[in-house]
Formats: structure tokens, C-alpha cells, sequence
């Protein structure tokens, strides 16, 4: 080691990448539970609106005239929205079409390993959905989240090798509605809208969860 | 890795603010980077996990008090972890939240199988074959904090001037002549140890470390 290498030198510290998968996995069940369990102590809602007000009373005054103006603003849109067509029952139900026509086109034996996973057949439950008058589309993270809230699924893992292994599966956004029983059921669906993970009352979908 | 852009970032931050549910994003966008950036520094992966898991508790219970100013929240996170790592040298028993008081504290028992352990291992034995990145690691541990804090980030984690100023809390033209100085001093150890027959070496760095072993710095440079 030469000192006039040292800058050089060093830089190479930064070749020394590790994953740490186990840990990483297991780290972040602990924090999301632990979130899940502060947040029905403490009321995010109130810390972030304080943080929305600000410290004097000018700010806050201003604040308090803007939000209202706001939501008066907000109501008259949302009223005329629900007016038309591009509602978010309507954003819901063109993307259990379109995820309809995808699983339609997958190979049989996609399907079937779907069927196998979750046991439930893809196409009935997108249908089943369409049907639900509670239909609603979820953005990855609101889907990750209602895993955790609703099921107790932290992470979209899948277990193989009779639980040795654990298969991560992508779900880039997902859609949630309740069933004709009256149980919540949400679908995760992938990029190109192909259902790929499904969490619901039946006990087949309780041994998927990380 | 995962990765996401400034845009995304904000609007995933907004909903952990609101749902700390939400903050999973957060976490896999991070967690590499900064898990790296401990092991780096102390070179223990258990040290490094646990530096890791207090470093994303920090940021998770803190969460609704993070402002977006632009600036991704990674070096946020960089500034917990650096806090969390200047404790940890300045403790001699450092007690950080382990992932086993976290699953403690919340009930949980993770239902995937596979050792810890055996990753520990693995990454101990991975360190291992790098003897000169362990030689320079310790080092960098004969400075003072100070020096080996803005070293670190400059030349290990190839952070600008700007961002070690914010992670530090610093103004850059601080952070640039501390950065002068910690490499001088730096260059200085070396020659002195490269000169130095062996024994007098070993007298020399083990009075420089302080709480450091003597006899594993002398041992290994």
C-alpha cells in the first residue's frame, strides 16, 4: 500500500457490496408489524397535520384558510368527477378488464400454478371482482400495506421447498373488493395487469404470507 | 438493489408519514445501502446488522418528522446511521435495537427458516478474503471519528462535498478541510508504519487507537 495510492486505494472499499437477504427479509417484517402495532398507539394523521400547520400563528391561520379552500375546492371537483365517467369504480373495473384479457392469453400451466398457489382460478376470482360493488384499485405500496393490515402478510413471498425457501413475488400495483361472503380479498397484479399473488379468507392463502 | 426515482420517492414518503405500514419501499430501496455502508465501517456483519436494524428503527418511528426538501431520503438515513456508528465507537457497550428485541417486542416469529447464522458466517468468511480492505479498515480506525467519518463517506461511499455537508451537518468547507487533514494524517500513519520496525509499531498505533486492541492493529498493518 503505497500513501500516494490512498484516494485510489480507498475508492476500492466501495467494491465490498454484501446482501444480507435473511436479515433484510426478517428486518423488515419486524419493522412493518412493529409500524402496524404504533400506529394504532399514536395518530400519524394529527403528527403530520401538525407538521402541515407550522409553528406561528400567521402560518397557521393561512394554512387553516387554504385547507378549507381546499376541501371547498376538492368537493365541487369530486362532485362533478362522480358525475362522469372516469370514477374510481370505473379506473377499477377497465383494470380487471384488462387483467381478464391478460390471464386469458397466459399458458394453461401458468394458470394451474396459480390455481395451485392460491388455490382459487385466476379468471374467478377477477370475475368475482368485477362483480363487487367495493371494487377498488391500490398502488403497490397501498396493496403491501393492506396485506399487513387486513391478513398479517408482510411481503409478497411465496414459500417452496416445503417452507425452506422463499420466492419474492412482484406485484407492481393491486386491487381490493370484499366477496359475496362478506371478506375482504385483495389481488396483486404485475406490470402487464396479470394477476400474480391473491390473499382472501380461504385458508389455502394463509400459508403465503412472510 | 431497488431502486426509485426522486418523484416516486416523496409520494412513498408522504404515505409512510400517514401509514407506517407503507414504509417497506423505503426500507428495500435502503436497506443495501445502508447495511454497506456500516460493514464497511466496522467490518463486523452482527455489529453492522445491528447498526442496520437501528438505523431503519430510528427512521420508521421518526418518519413523520422527516421534511422533503428535494434531496433523496437516503441521506437521511446516512445521517442516522453515521450517528449510530459514531455511539457505537464511542461506547464500549453499545445497545442498539437487535432484530431479536424487535421480533421481542412485537410478538413475531418469522416463519422463514433459514439461519441467520449461517449468513453471518458466510459474510465473516467473505471479509475475510479482502485482508486489504481489513488492513485499510483498520486504518482508518487509528483517526479520530471526525476524519474517519467525512474519509468514509468521501472516498468509501463516493458522496460530494454537498451531500457529506448535509449528512454531517456541516458546512463544506469544513468538511473539505477536515478531509485535507484526515488524509494527511492518514498518510502519515502509514508511512510511520511502513518505516517502523514492527515492535515499536505496535507501541506507536496501540497508543494512537485508545480503546482500540493494540495488539489487532499492531498485529494486522
Amino acid at each position: 500500500m503505497k500513501t500516494n495510492d490512498l484516494p485510489k486505494f480507498l475508492e476500492d472499499f466501495n467494491l465490498l457490496n454484501i446482501e444480507m437477504p435473511v436479515h433484510q427479509r426478517r428486518l423488515r417484517q419486524a419493522l412493518l408489524v412493529y409500524g402496524q402495532n404504533q400506529q394504532t398507539i399514536h395518530t400519524p394523521f394529527w403528527a403530520t397535520f401538525k407538521n402541515l400547520i407550522g409553528r406561528d400563528i400567521k402560518s397557521r391561520r393561512v394554512t387553516l384558510i387554504g385547507s378549507g379552500a381546499t376541501v371547498a375546492i376538492v368537493a365541487v371537483l369530486g362532485l362533478g368527477l362522480l358525475s362522469s365517467q372516469d370514477t374510481p369504480y370505473a379506473r377499477a373495473e377497465g383494470l380487471v378488464n384488462r387483467s381478464i384479457k391478460t390471464m386469458e392469453l397466459v399458458p394453461p400451466e401458468a394458470r394451474a400454478r396459480f390455481t395451485k398457489d392460491f388455490g382459487r382460478d385466476p379468471l374467478d376470482l377477477l370475475e368475482e371482482a368485477k362483480q363487487a360493488k367495493d371494487l377498488e384499485t391500490l398502488t403497490r405500496v397501498e396493496f403491501e400495506a393492506g396485506l399487513l393490515k387486513k391478513f398479517g402478510i408482510v411481503g409478497t413471498f411465496m414459500s417452496e421447498d416445503q417452507g425452506r425457501n422463499l420466492r419474492q413475488i412482484r406485484a407492481s400495483k393491486g386491487l381490493g373488493y370484499t366477496d359475496p361472503s362478506g371478506n375482504s380479498v385483495l389481488l396483486g397484479l404485475d406490470d402487464n395487469d396479470a394477476l400474480v399473488f391473491a390473499a382472501g379468507p380461504s385458508s389455502v392463502f394463509e400459508d403465503h404470507g412472510g | 438493489m431497488y431502486t426509485v426515482d426522486l418523484k416516486t420517492e416523496r409520494e412513498i414518503i408522504k404515505q409512510a408519514q400517514l401509514d407506517p405500514s407503507c414504509f417497506g419501499e423505503i426500507f428495500d430501496a435502503y436497506y443495501s445501502v445502508i447495511l454497506g455502508y456500516a460493514l464497511r465501517r466496522v467490518a463486523n456483519p452482527v455489529v453492522a446488522q445491528d447498526i442496520t436494524a437501528e438505523t431503519f428503527y430510528k427512521a420508521l418511528t421518526n418518519i413523520h418528522k422527516f421534511k422533503w426538501r428535494g434531496i433523496s431520503i437516503s441521506h437521511w438515513l446516512y445521517k442516522i446511521a453515521t450517528n449510530e456508528l459514531r455511539m457505537y465507537f464511542r461506547k464500549s457497550k453499545y445497545l442498539p435495537h437487535s432484530l431479536e428485541t424487535m421480533f421481542e417486542q412485537v410478538g413475531f416469529d418469522p416463519i422463514d427458516k433459514q439461519n441467520l447464522a449461517e449468513e453471518i458466517v458466510e459474510i465473516q468468511s467473505h471479509l475475510d478474503r479482502h485482508q486489504e480492505y481489513l488492513r485499510a479498515q483498520k486504518l482508518l480506525l487509528i483517526l479520530p471519528l471526525k476524519y474517519q467519518e467525512v474519509i468514509a463517506l468521501r472516498f468509501v461511499e463516493n458522496k460530494k462535498l454537498s451531500e457529506i455537508s448535509r449528512i454531517l451537518d456541516k458546512k463544506e468547507g469544513t468538511v473539505k478541510s477536515l478531509l485535507s487533514r484526515g488524509l494527511r494524517l492518514l498518510r502519515r500513519h502509514m508511512e510511520a508504519q511502513q518505516t517502523q520496525p514492527f515492535v515499536s509499531k505496535r507501541i506507536v498505533v496501540s497508543a494512537k487507537v485508545g480503546a482500540i486492541n493494540s495488539n489487532e492493529v499492531g498485529g494486522i498493518i
